[in-house]
């Protein structure tokens, strides 16, 4: 094995491995439990700019006896996880610290990041297994973290016990797979059942079982319907910070997964009706509960979790369609969802740690305090809804529609029109919780913070160490480089996320 | 009767079954744990009766159940954590008591 | 470094304090002022030593792709043009120069810094917007300049007024700002397929060909509801919110909540001259033989011109004042662009931006003397007390009124005498805003500056960085003017247009028409108005005991309540909006009982879709095995609706 090449390419993951060393070490030093944070923030940072700069070239290589695949879709997949990981684990750096033990937080933070970066070169069922369960398991102890909450127990138990269900049918799924090639590797698989299917020695009722059980198991990970039960209960109870990584960084390796297996290893002609039919299931109940949501005053977090799946649903929808132009603005879609959803939660972050509630009715009125804030969080709605506002999220949707529209799929239309009504029915409960922040009166919860930092203020107490408070910075930073994405990048990103699909390797 | 592949295949499915109805009716989370194990170990008589009819000479099954019953170790250490946890926050480990966050 | 390649540098180093004191320095006052007036002086620097360096008659434009999809595309780039250096100039030492103002205007100000990194975000998104390239660049840049003046009226959010002044201005600027965009989108539809090999989208330098396009190939009508006519007034909506044209001008006196300052950069200076500035953009489009656009925007400009006028005459508040002055002379400029003479309109923003920019900076300075006192009744002999602030106040007040020779003098004469040539009524109303104009100007003068003091703080002159700044205004407030003068043979009119030609009174009544009687009717106004001004508040003239004034608004009650409240505009537009938001409030009632209630949650009930609804609920119980139970039926369902 040549042990030059894989540390050339694998730069990004050692960098993050070393991070979880340094990090672990640090929480047993730092006593202000604040720079553990942002070690790990620069670490990821710094793991992104490696992974895009020194993985430059069009060549496909493969690593690690082929089970790991340096390419197009890889590089741009890890840049874009550790990019985004790195503005998480800022936003979480003070949030986490009103938890026991807070700057153990990250070592564990950023092992869920590896197995999510691994992900995204995965070119053998063994590592694909073993990345998602770095990413799945690191991830429960992140869920759990507010140990005391019994909320965050309950939502750790019910996202473990369903996530290990999921790896179940993941694993049976594999090990079919694995009896008909006698092979884990994906290059393998893929072309003996090529060879099987020439000779009509691939039953069709195995094809459908393994299909089903693949489609199953990924859309778990997606949080598309009817595998999403688990997303609200468990966005709901974990700490904001790391519902914030399983709606983005999670999501992200699990369409990396979708792409790579369905795309270039497992694809049959059953495989594309099905997972039509988990896109229009989650946007349905997405949108649908959504809605009820707000009316109904719940949580923000669960709201977010609903757009989530509706979201999910509108990625399926291009996944579905299967085509390299369609994939490609998938690629686009989940980037800016990734830096939307970002600056979203960051700023539900920023709200909880002033206020200590996430519920819709006690963001009424949010300009009156925070009117910077309240227009970053309002930009971020727009986005989502896909307004034309500050226009990436517009376009990047606009390009998701109209590329599954004109893929030749016979339904995708349809699908499209689906999807379409969906997002409108989106804009009610985003628009409905940007005009609750912006028109409406203080709520309570707000007007009660007020004489609160009288107090403090009074009493000589600084009420956090930071010059500047991380949750807010991540808020602004995803703002701007959604706005500068906006003005200058679309044409690039599109561009390169073409690109990414279209030098794919096998 | 010779055993063959068919067998234990169809041994595996039934042992899934059975962790899924496991999974399925148990109150106690420590048995919904004990069915999840079960659900895994029969992924693994498929993988070690794959390798052994189809692959003998890489063993890449082997080593798959292997890497399979590593993490399972890890899953279950962490479930019992959790609910350790659990039980010492509400003295109470049945799964009807986690139905709080709902809808 | 200052070569034309790099001109969009200038835009840059704004955007680039704002960014570093934002997320850096906001600890540090000296360090964020620093950057911030260092990045705009050396845009001043840069933008001089392009227009030393730049004599082409042609635009010169570089563009980069932005958004492609299919045939449709949109470009970024920067264009230069003498045009655009001439705003550049004006905006950059205006914003300089107000940058060292604010250092002692918001000293004792918490937001200091917050401030500075609004100010240079404003001055980047003004830059950008007169370095844009094509109308869809410039409606960005629209947009950001008016979100940096909705966070800056806002700045002081705690208090109601300026919380409800931002508020008024948003919602104004968006009725503008629709037609603007309503305007874009029907002239891209009909010259969509024009912007093809190459040419930018949009692009100014393209615009008349475009519209002569769309008019010989895709059947653009000149006169109609969807003509070159509505294009260009839908356009032009956008200019009236944003240049306060009646009767979207309501915003801008209330815009005068936020710190002096912003009013002086934004308010009066800059950010209102943009609507004139995107006029003599699009000129090309409003021009066209047989499009009716031009007489409608020259009769709202007069129109804007004289109301404002007639508003300015009573107002108590020092700020306000000003700012109906602002929108009459805006009205001015507007009206000059109606007239058909975008240069002049020109040549009169950028004398105006020099002596109003100065008049504001004045008035806060009398403003922080008075210690936060805006009230005119009490203030009074303040030339005593405040020598340099008065003497500049005064420049900018002859200026403003037309002292022959001083700079506002010769853009409104020549504004006046194009009247004269095209419209009779335009000249009478433009003349008599004129002779409004001297009278309430000295007003505000005599009633501040003259006379004894009526108010109980103890006025005091302002350190040298506000009077620093006033000084230096006041040099181009007096000789700005020359340099577009006919004495000197129009260089400043000759460097924007070089086809230009001085031909009949066009060009300024002075010299040319002294021979006319009605040459010297604006000389005339500003005399008349002068004297009645000094004659009423300084020798406070009485007619059988009574003070003139005084006299006056017993005379005419119903005209002075009139012009107090504003002719009623905002009664009426409440009132009008009080319709509309019953009726809204009334849609939204049924559309939440009926479609959202009614529908989504109690509706399904006798439909039997409730069911859909009763289904989800059962199936998000919070019971985890549930969960689990479904996730195997759906795969159940799979592989048993596909194996059938």
């Amino acid at each position: 094995m040549d042990w030059n090449l894989v540390s050339k390419i694998l730069l990004p993951e050692f960098i993050i491995l070393g991070a979880v060393l340094i990090t672990i070490l640090l929480s047993l030093i730092d006593k202000t439990k604040k720079y553990t944070g942002l070690v790990a923030t620069f670490a990821l940072f710094l793991a992104a700019l490696v992974a895009a700069i020194s993985t430059q070239g069009e060549e496909v290589t493969k690593i690690l006896n082929s089970a790991f695949i340096s390419d197009s879709l890889s590089r741009y997949l890890r840049v874009l996880i550790y990019g985004i990981a790195a503005l998480i684990a800022l936003a979480a750096t003070k949030y986490i610290e009103k938890f026991e033990s807070p700057a153990e937080y990250f070592p564990i933070f950023l092992t869920a990041t590896l197995g999510a970066g691994f992900l995204a070169g995965v070119n053998d069922f063994l590592t694909l297994f073993i990345g998602l369960e770095t990413l799945g398991l690191s991830a429960i102890l992140l869920v759990s973290y507010s140990r005391k909450l019994q909320k965050s127990n309950e939502s750790a138990i019910k996202y473990l016990l369903t996530a290990a269900v999921a790896t179940g049918i993941l694993l049976f799924a594999i090990s079919l797979l694995y009896g008909i090639t006698a092979s884990t590797n994906f290059a393998q698989v893929a072309s003996r059942i090529v060879q099987l299917e020439s000779i009509s020695l691939l039953s069709v009722p195995l094809k459908i079982l393994i299909s089903a059980l693949l489609v199953g198991a990924i859309a778990f990970k997606l949080a598309a319907a009817p595998f999403h039960n688990w997303t609200p209960d468990v966005y709901y109870g974990a700490p904001t910070s790391s519902t914030l990584f399983l709606s983005v960084i999670s999501k992200i390796a699990g369409f990396a997964v979708a792409i790579r297996v369905f795309g270039t290893v497992f694809h049959n002609e059953f495989l594309l009706p099905m997972l039509s039919i988990i896109a229009v299931l989650s946007i349905i109940v997405g949108n649908y509960v959504g809605i009820i949501q707000i009316i109904s005053r719940g949580s923000v977090k669960k709201l977010l979790a609903y757009s989530s799946i509706a979201q999910s649903g509108y990625l399926l929808v291009a996944l579905a369609c299967l085509r390299l132009e369609s994939v490609g603005s998938l690629l686009l879609y989940i980037t800016i969802y990734a830096i939307m959803n970002t600056c979203a939660f960051a700023c539900v972050i920023y709200f909880e740690q002033e206020t200590g509630s996430d519920s819709v009715f006690d963001f009424a009125g949010w300009i009156q305090k925070k009117p910077m804030l309240t227009i970053i969080f309002s930009i971020a709605l727009f986005n989502l809804a896909g307004l034309p506002f500050v226009p990436a999220g517009f376009i990047a949707k606009f390009f998701l529609f109209s590329t599954s529209f004109s893929s030749g799929l016979i339904y995708a239309p349809y699908l499209v029109i689906i999807a379409l009504i969906g997002s409108v029915i989106a804009l009610f409960y985003y628009l409905y919780l940007a005009k609750l922040m912006i028109v409406d009166e203080p709520s309570f919860a707000l007007k009660q913070l007020e004489t609160v930092e009288v107090v403090a203020v009074t009493e000589g107490t600084s009420k956090c160490g930071y010059s500047y408070d991380p949750a807010r910075l991540t808020a602004m930073l995803s703002v701007g480089v959604l706005i500068i994405v906006s003005i200058f990048g679309m044409d690039y990103l599109q561009g390169v996320s073409e690109m990414a699909i279209y030098k794919i390797g096998v | 009767m010779t055993v063959t592949l068919v067998h234990y295949l169809t041994f595996s499915a039934l042992l899934f079954s059975i962790g899924l109805f496991g999974l399925l009716i148990s109150r106690n989370a420590f048995r919904v744990l004990m069915s999840i194990e079960i659900m895994l170990n029969a992924v693994n008589i498929n993988f070690v009766a794959f390798a052994h009819f189809l692959d003998p000479l890489a063993v890449k099954g082997q080593a798959f159940s292997l890497f399979v019953m590593a993490i399972a170790a890890a899953e279950v250490a962490i479930g019992l954590s959790l609910l350790l946890l659990i039980y010492r926050n509400r003295m109470n480990i049945d799964m009807d008591s986690f139905a709080t966050i709902k809808w | 470094m200052a070569n034309l390649e790099n001109a969009w540098l200038i835009a840059l180093y704004p955007l680039i304090s704002a960014l570093l004191i934002m997320f850096f320095t906001h600890k540090s006052r000296p360090l964020s002022m620093g950057l911030s007036v260092s990045a705009v002086a050396i845009g001043f620097i840069h933008s001089l030593v392009l227009f030393l360096n730049f004599h082409d008659n042609h635009a010169h434009e570089v563009n980069f792709n932005w958004i492609k999809a299919g045939d449709f595309h949109l470009e970024m780039g920067y264009l230069v043009d003498k045009l655009a250096i001439g705003m550049l100039l004006t905006v950059t030492l205006v914003s300089f120069l107000v940058q060292i103002y604010t250092h002692a205007y918001m000293d004792e100000d918490e937001g200091y810094t917050r401030f500075y990194s609004y100010l240079s975000l404003f001055t980047f998104s003004m830059l950008g917007l007169v370095i844009s390239t094509n109308l869809f660049q410039m409606y960005f840049f629209w947009e950001l300049v008016g979100v940096c003046s909705f966070l800056l009226i806002g700045f002081w959010w705690y208090k109601p007024s300026a919380a409800h002044a931002c508020k008024k201005a948003f919602v104004t600027n968006r009725v503008g700002d629709a037609g603007f965009l309503i305007g874009l989108m029907l002239l891209y539809a009909f010259t969509k397929d024009f912007w093809v090999n190459g040419i930018a989208t949009m692009s100014f330098t393209s615009l008349q060909e475009a519209i002569n396009y769309a008019i010989h190939n895709n059947g653009l009508e000149l006169l109609g509801w969807v003509s070159v006519t509505s294009i260009g007034l839908l356009i032009f909506m956008g200019a009236m919110a944003k240049s306060a044209q009646f009767p979207l001008h309501i915003w801008l006196p209330d815009a005068m909540e936020g710190p002096t300052p912003i009013s002086a950069l934004i308010h009066a200076a800059t950010m209102v001259a943009a609507g004139v500035y995107l006029l003599a953009r699009i000129f090309p489009i409003c021009s066209i033989e047989g499009s009716a656009a031009l007489p409608v925007i020259a009769w709202i400009g007069g129109i804007t011109a004289i109301f404002a006028a007639t508003i300015a005459l009573t107002q108590n508040d020092i700020k306000k004042a000003l700012a109906y002055s602002t929108c009459s002379q805006l009205g001015y400029m507007v009206l000059a662009v109606g007239l058909g003479a975008p240069i002049i309109a020109m040549f009169h923003l950028i004398t105006h931006a020099m002596f109003k920019a100065m008049l504001f900076l004045g008035s806060g300075s009398v403003i922080l003397g008075c210690h936060h006192e805006q009230d005119m009744r009490e203030m009074g002999g303040l030339r005593k007390y405040m020598p340099i602030t008065a003497i500049t106040f005064l420049i900018g007040t002859l200026s403003i009124s037309g002292l022959p020779f001083m700079s506002g003098f010769w853009s409104k004469d020549m504004i006046i005498a194009k009247a004269f040539e095209v419209s009779p009524a335009l000249f009478w109303i433009a003349t008599s805003t004129a002779l409004l104009t001297a009278f309430y100007m000295f007003r505000i003068y005599f009633k501040t500056f003259e006379g004894e003091y009526r108010g109980h703080a103890h006025p005091h002159e302002q350190p040298l960085a506000v009077t620093v700044p006033l000084m230096v205004l006041a040099v181009p407030s007096i000789i700005l003017g020359l340099w577009g003068s006919p004495l000197l043979g129009y260089p400043l009119i000759h460097y924007f247009d070089s086809h230009f030609h001085a031909h009949g009174t066009g060009w300024g009544f002075f010299l040319h028409e002294l021979s006319q009687p009605m040459g010297y009717l604006p000389l005339l106004s500003f005399i008349i108005g002068t004297s009645v001004a000094y004659l009423v508040y300084v020798k406070k003239k009485t007619i059988n005991d009574k003070l003139v004034n005084v006299l006056a608004k017993e005379q005419f009650a119903w005209l002075y309540k009139g012009s107090v409240n504003k002719w009623y505009i905002d009664e009426a537009y409440e009132f009008v909006i009080g319709l509309f938001m019953k009726f809204f409030r009334a849609t939204w009632k049924f559309f939440e009982r009926v479609v959202i209630e009614g529908i989504f949650i109690n509706g399904f009930a006798w439909r039997g879709s409730e069911l859909v609804g009763e289904i989800l609920k059962l199936t998000q119980n919070g019971r985890v095995q549930s969960y689990i139970a479904i996730m195997f039926v759906g795969l159940l369902f799979f592989v048993v609706m596909f194996l059938v």
